[in-house]
């Protein structure tokens, strides 16, 4: 039984000197390192990715801001305009939801009617691989000639 | 010992692998973390930027309905949006609120208080200055520790063109149009404007295409120092244009004056000019309101000294418009020969067509503002200020030959100060009465200065009343619209302060009758009554009223001596020996008490602006037109810039 055991501990010994448990390890931890090099590099691509369609989203919710601040609003109604739809650089479908809506009641709004200035909403949403997204942007509207 | 090595060389080994896999996962959360951050971090100064565009947003929203609001009227401005919880968009116009929220204050100077011009720069946050008709913005958003501050300056022009036309406009030659920034530019006439004074000044027209182009502007000696535009083509073929030249451009908004608002007819003290049969008036000079029913003509010129015209007709001038005032008629204006409508500026208002006929010698000068409804037809005319054809009508022209035409915002801004007597007597609650008069004789009262003569009966119908011949002497008619003659004026109206004050005459006169006058009642010793007072006595409609001792005592001697008394001259004398007497002595008491009224009625209009005009006073009135007012301030209002600071 002795005899049995010393034969088994010189074949698990590399003749060089090195353990087969430590090559094990070396390998697991080359695995795990490898595995992590690659969950980084994927990470990093979703997130440059998400982060490009953010911005674009963020982008889009500003110019759309902008556009609806710059059109007449005196004979516009309050609520949600029809959504947009579209696509960003990376195929992924958004909509924008712009909606209208008082400010009145704030003491800064006083004397002020819905015709002369209203509150601009724009609320893009899109779903990527993270789930739900959105991207806002809120302004205030009044009829400037420009 | 080799295995000792080899243990510690693996032991090494793990550890290296360990903390390259930790370092690697450290990169990899610290990346996104970053990216997290970054973002979180963008959306913070998005949302503050926002905030602040909200305040300055929500400002010019205040600006457009109030141009005047100031820091008093709207000291600060605070909001919230809901899309960024917590933050806060600001922006004051007090210094002491900008301070406590330590922001840049704003500044508006678009307007004076009253909708009045701005004059003035203001000086704004830091070192900037806010020049008049411009206000400067500053809307500062926190939101999550990030502050973000947007600045705007706006711009409120007035009537930006020389002429400005709803139908076509054609100029045969010698039409020049430029703009000068200071009217004192045509302090030695239209010829000798410095070349350093003009500046551009712009001819548009709304109208399109009909058989020829909407806008013709050619021939030699047409120069148009800015732009020329039209909604529909132009020919400028042969005429000079420094600007743009503009086709098929985009309508420009036109003033609409409501011309019969403009009806003088029920304004306080409007005069009624009449006409014998419709012939023409002479030259005339008109001052304060007046009003004409039907067509009217003036030969000879018209002269307005802070004069209003309205005529309910059509109006014709020969011999050119002068003075500063307005004329304003629901038919035609037509005025022919030289003119010159100087000082600040006048306005010409026409529902129906305006014509202005200069002759080659003898150009029409015209400072102002002209409007009409109808058709333009100027020739040989020096025009300063801006004209608007607002004709409704397609087929309409507007037609000028040899004409220059100077854009002038100041010009086109008019505001005529009209004073108007309101005629009546007084009658305002707590005015003091003034001494009694003095009496030659009564019948009540005795015979002090021996005329001799006693009360007989006449009569009124059937009805008997004892009657006799009376004297006395008044002081100046209780007119407080004009000081009383011979006494000094120590303080002259003004339209804060719109009544006389007068002072006792030093020396005095040597006739002090000249100081008021002397009635003499019931004259006719046969007449009848048309009156019996409530004592009984009689009274003749007919008297005689004198300012002077030496017709007075004339008429008092004859009509006392046609009663019968054998003593008038010397009665006569005595009486105004005494009235003479009184007349001096009692002048520091009628001084003060005409004073206390004047000033009283005065007063009464000042501090009852809504109340009808008290009888016998002066009334203070502007007549103020300014093209601008016609335009939405929403039309009117400029960005001038508006960035993050």
């Amino acid at each position: 039984m002795e005899g049995n055991l010393i034969v088994v501990a010189s074949a698990a010994r590399s003749p060089k000197g090195s353990m087969l448990l430590e090559q094990v390890v070396s390998i697991g931890l080359v695995a795990i390192l490898l595995l992590v090099v690659a969950f980084t590099i994927v990470r990093t691509q979703r997130s440059s990715q998400a982060g490009k369609v953010r911005f674009e989203a963020n982008m889009l919710a500003q110019n759309t801001l902008e556009a609806e601040q710059a059109q007449g609003i005196s004979a516009r109604n309050l609520g949600h305009l029809p959504l947009l739809q579209g696509r960003f650089s990376n195929d992924l479908i958004y909509q924008v939801d712009r909606e209208l809506f008082t400010v009145l009641g704030q003491p800064a709004t006083t004397g002020l009617t819905d015709q002369e200035i209203k509150g601009i909403r724009v609320t893009v949403t899109w779903r990527d691989l993270s789930g739900a997204q959105k991207a806002q942007a809120e302004g205030i509207a009044v009829k400037v000639a420009r | 010992m080799r295995k000792q090595l080899c243990k510690r060389g693996s032991i090494a080994n793990a550890l290296m692998m360990t903390v390259l896999t930790f370092g690697l996962l450290m990169v990899a959360a610290g990346a996104s973390i970053f990216q997290f951050n970054m973002s979180n971090q963008d959306g913070t100064q998005d949302g503050a930027r926002r905030l602040a565009e909200a305040a300055v947003q929500t400002t010019i929203a205040r600006l457009i309905k109030k141009p005047d609001v100031d820091a008093t009227t709207l000291p600060s401005l605070q909001m919230q949006l809901e899309s960024y919880p917590g933050g806060q968009a600001l922006l004051a116009f007090d210094s002491a609120q900008a301070n406590s929220w330590q922001i840049p204050l704003s500044v508006n100077n678009l307007q004076r208080a009253g909708n009045l011009p701005a004059t003035t720069s203001l000086p704004g946050w830091g070192s900037t200055v806010v020049q008049p008709e411009t206000a400067n913005l500053v809307g500062v958003g926190r939101y999550r520790g990030q502050e973000c501050r947007v600045e705007a300056v706006l711009y409120l022009p007035k009537c930006p063109y020389v002429v400005a036309s709803s139908v076509p406009i054609l100029a045969q030659g010698g039409l020049q149009v430029f703009g000068i920034n200071d009217p004192s530019a045509l302090a030695n006439g239209f010829q000798n404007i410095p070349a350093s004074a003009i500046e551009p000044g712009h001819i548009v027209t709304n109208a399109d295409d009909n058989l020829t182009e909407a806008l013709r502007i050619y021939g030699p000696g047409t120069r148009i120092e800015g732009d020329a535009q039209s909604h529909g083509r132009l020919d400028v073929s042969g005429a000079t244009v420094i600007g743009e030249q503009r086709p098929h451009a985009e309508l420009v908004p036109m003033p609409q004056i409501d011309i019969p608002g403009l009806n003088t007819t029920n304004k306080t003290g409007n005069s009624v000019l009449t006409t014998n049969n419709n012939a023409p008036l002479g030259p005339t000079t008109l001052t304060g309101y007046n009003s004409h029913e039907g067509d009217l003509e003036i030969n000879g010129g018209l002269t307005l000294t802070g004069g209003v015209l309205w005529v309910n007709g059509s109006l014709k001038v020969q011999g050119g418009l002068n003075g500063k005032g307005a004329v304003i008629a629901n038919g035609t204006i037509q005025l022919d020969g030289g003119g010159a409508m100087t000082g600040d500026g006048a306005a010409l208002v026409a529902q129906g067509p305006i014509q202005l006929n200069g002759t080659v010698g003898q150009r029409t000068e015209f400072r102002g503002l002209i409007y009409t409804e109808g058709n333009l037809s100027c020739r040989y005319a020096n025009i300063s200020g801006a004209v608007v054809v607002n004709n409704p009508d397609p087929a309409g022209a507007a037609y000028m030959e040899q004409v220059s035409m100077a854009e002038s915002q100041q010009l086109a801004s008019i505001n005529v100060p009209i004073v108007v007597r309101v005629p009546g007597s007084p009658g305002v609650p707590g005015m003091q009465g003034f001494p009694p008069t003095l009496h030659a004789n009564l019948p009540t009262g005795g015979d002090p200065y021996g005329y001799g003569v006693g009360a007989v009966t006449q009569y009124l119908g059937g009805t008997g009343a004892p009657t006799l011949f009376t004297a006395n002497m008044n002081g100046p008619r209780e007119d407080y619209t004009v000081p009383p003659a011979g006494y000094p004026v120590t303080h002259q109206p003004t339209p804060a302060e719109p009544w006389y004050e007068i002072g006792v005459p030093n020396p005095f006169p040597s006739d002090p009758v000249t100081l008021g006058s002397i009635r003499i009642n019931n004259p006719d010793p046969n007449g009848s009554l048309s009156s019996i007072d409530n004592d009984g006595y009689g009274w003749q409609s007919a008297y005689e009223q004198y300012t002077d001792r030496a017709s007075a005592r004339s008429a008092l001697i004859r009509i006392a001596q046609a009663w019968g008394s054998g003593n008038a001259q010397a009665a006569t004398d005595a009486f105004l020996d005494a009235a003479d007497q009184k007349t001096i002595s009692e002048a520091p008491q009628f001084v003060q008490i005409w004073n206390y009224n004047s000033k009283l009625l005065g007063q009464s209009n000042i501090n009852n602006p809504g109340q009808p005009p008290t009888p016998g006073s002066i009334l203070f009135t502007n007549f103020s037109m300014d093209l601008s007012q016609f335009f939405k301030v929403s039309d009117r209002i400029r960005v001038l810039s508006w960035r993050e600071i």
